[in-house]
């Protein structure tokens, strides 16, 4: 009879503990835990600064600043590895036929479309905050059927590179940032036509042995506790633009490469206590830095796009739409935590009976539905793509992240509005643990007499870190500002064919061509 | 000999059940169950359990008894959240039955 052990999960991170023998892999076991993910880190020689002070490179992922964005990326290993959730967060290679994280994987059909946006959800509900892997996992599919259409049209053999690059990363089960975003200048200038040509990243070298790269990437999310960053233009390029049309495979630690840390509202808060940090475990939002490239070498077969101006537009639109993908996923799971935490103050407050707080809630349930719909619709409309592996539909993709910049601001809003003044006002951890006037604070600030008052700041403290601030900035701009949504979605949708329906129902004949109308 | 369950769980993103919830109560049900997970070769049942309706868990190649609990369904048949645990049993009892046949 089988002898039963307990697996509970690592990282002292609270999840499911479940008794089962040890899991047996058919396969080779590959997967990394969460704690092998951290302990890897230790090993890089990463040069971070945050305010001004380099850190020392072993010890990067322990500074205050960053923990809690290591624990969230964690989780994505972890939870691979959880029997409650590893249906979600493993997968199959197609590559090698090994168990791998999904992190790591390329869509093999729409079922994994739909996967990735449930596992998101599931995994923001575990952390209340974004846990950075989705990037590289973006990068990777959108690069995947990208390399081989240029290749079929071009002759190039990035297509190979990239599978390799591919499998190399599912068999260490490395996390890889996303690295579009250029600082870009001035809006309204190409890059060969900045003041200053670093202003996007482009070639300053090319020899037999690879490329040099030189400029800087911002709003680098997950890119200090990564191991690798994939290099993207940050839009479609036109011939001039030719040396800036480049993708590769760069080390976070790579020779010429520094990281300046991000500063966040209320992070000093993270020097201190924890209850008025919110979520002291996980953090808020994805720990971003800008990065400098300074003359950084990539050897060619870590190179995946190198001057081919017509295909940087396919590659934008495709990790675009990947990304915008997750957006329901992911916000959907960080809004049934603030509807949680806004309920639960509620509760603690007394007025969880009342009509117009149930009203609330349920619109905000509408809201955050509303969001997770649009992420599985645009994965089930998903489609194959040249190279066999899905991308989803990028009408419904588009629509989803701009949804996304309108109703978590509503239900952030609304969540506000139920979590009370004292979100705003608390006093700190420190005046409720003071002896003389702690007692004060616990008096004033209890609600109903049975719930403890440093629970219902906690909670206060949840909200008002979920629900302002940096974690509200993100939901307009990160995977792009909304105007790059509606470009998107004006393009995608036939305003023509809508023209024709609407003269048909009128009876109005076509009279040759209706766009003349 | 103890039946073995071989349990697979969808993963939980928005469940109306907790899947390893259940499998703490099945296990206070049945004291002579064993629950492991389905990748287990020496499992007598598996068992799926999804957390909704959605039934999106994926089905792992069992030649094998197999029951679907999607939500609070036990073989697609609705029942009340209270009176899951006990219809999973049962289930589980009439596979077992049919295995000793
Ligand atoms: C929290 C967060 C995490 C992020 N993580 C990543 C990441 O991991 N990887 C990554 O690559 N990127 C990341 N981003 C970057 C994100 O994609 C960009 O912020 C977004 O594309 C907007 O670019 P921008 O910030 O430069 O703003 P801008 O482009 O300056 O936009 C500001 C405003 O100007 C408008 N605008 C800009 N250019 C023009 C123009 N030419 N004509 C008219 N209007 C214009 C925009 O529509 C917008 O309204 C992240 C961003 C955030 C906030």
């Amino acid at each position: 009879m089988a002898c039963t052990a307990i697996l509970i999960c690592g990282i002292g991170l609270a999840l499911i503990t479940f008794h089962l023998r040890e899991l047996t892999f058919k396969g080779e076991m590959i997967m990394k835990t969460g704690k092998e993910y951290i302990e890897s880190l230790r090993n890089r020689n990463i040069k971070v600064y945050v305010k001004g002070q380099l850190l020392n490179s072993e010890e990067v992922i322990d500074h205050p600043f960053i923990r809690g964005h290591v624990n969230s990326a964690a989780m994505t290993f972890e939870l691979a590895h959880d029997p409650a959730t590893e249906d979600l967060v493993s997968a199959i290679s197609h590559l090698t036929g090994k168990k791998i994280n999904r992190f790591t994987h390329i869509h093999q059909s729409r079922e994994d479309l739909i996967k990735k946006v449930k596992m998101l959800r599931m995994i923001s509900q575990k952390t209340g905050t974004c846990y950075q892997r989705c990037v590289g996992f973006d990068a990777i599919n959108a690069l995947y059927s990208t390399t081989f259409e240029m290749d079929m049209k071009l002759g190039t053999s990035y297509h190979e590179r990239m599978k390799k690059y591919i499998e190399y990363m599912q068999d260490n089960d490395i996390m890889v940032a996303g690295a579009m975003t250029d600082p870009k200048g001035d809006r309204s200038l190409r890059p060969g036509q900045q003041a200053d040509p670093d202003m996007f990243v482009h070639v300053v070298e090319r020899n037999d042995q690879g490329i040099v790269v030189r400029g800087a990437k911002a709003h680098m999310t997950g890119m200090v506790n990564s191991h690798e960053m994939l290099i993207m233009p940050t839009m479609g390029m036109i011939a001039e633009d030719k040396d800036y049309a480049v993708s590769c495979a760069i080390p976070v630690d790579a020779p010429g490469v520094l990281h300046i840390f991000g500063r966040q509202t209320n992070d000093d808060r993270k020097c201190e206590g924890e209850i008025d940090q919110g979520n002291a475990q996980f953090g808020i939002v994805g720990g971003e830095c800008l990065t400098v490239l300074e003359n950084v070498f990539v050897p060619w077969e870590k190179v995946f796009m190198c001057g081919e101006t017509d295909f940087a537009g396919m590659l934008v639109e495709r990790f675009a739409s990947y990304h915008r993908q997750n957006y329901g996923g992911c916000k959907g799971g960080v809004s049934d935590i603030v509807i949680g935490a806004a309920a639960v103050m509620a509760d603690y407050s007394g007025y969880a009976k009342a009509a117009h707080i149930k009203d609330k809630i349920n619109e905000m349930i509408h809201l955050a539905e509303t969001l997770y719909a649009c992420s599985i619709a645009c994965s089930a409309e998903g489609k194959q793509t040249a190279s066999g592996s899905y991308f989803v539909d990028p009408l419904l993709a588009n629509v989803g992240k701009h949804n996304v910049t309108r109703l978590i601001y509503d239900i952030d809003r609304i969540a506000q509005d139920i979590g009370g003044g004292l979100t705003a006002t608390l006093p700190s951890e420190s005046d409720l643990k003071n002896p003389d006037i702690g007692k004060y604070v616990e008096k004033y600030f209890k609600g109903v007499a049975s719930v403890p008052t440093e629970d219902r700041m906690r909670m206060a403290r949840l909200l008002e870190n979920m629900t302002g601030g940096t974690a509200l900035i993100e939901s307009m701009h990160g995977a792009g500002s909304p105007q790059a949504q509606k470009v998107m979605y004006s393009k995608l949708s036939n305003l023509d064919h809508k023209k024709r329906c609407a003269m048909a129902i009128a009876g109005i004949k076509p009279k040759g061509d209706e766009k003349a109308q | 000999m103890k039946t073995i369950i071989g349990v697979k769980f969808c993963g939980h993103c928005n469940p109306l059940i907790e899947g390893p919830e259940v499998i703490e109560n099945l296990k206070k049900l049945g004291p002579d169950l064993e629950f492991l997970s389905w990748e287990e070769q020496q499992k007598d049942i598996l068992l799926i359990i999804s957390g909704c309706t959605a039934d999106c868990a994926t089905r792992p190649q069992f030649k094998g008894p197999v029951i679907n609990v999607s939500g609070s369904s036990v073989e697609r048949i609705q029942y009340s959240l209270s009176e899951l645990p006990s219809q999973i049993l049962r289930t589980i009892r009439e596979k077992e039955a049919v295995c000793l046949d």
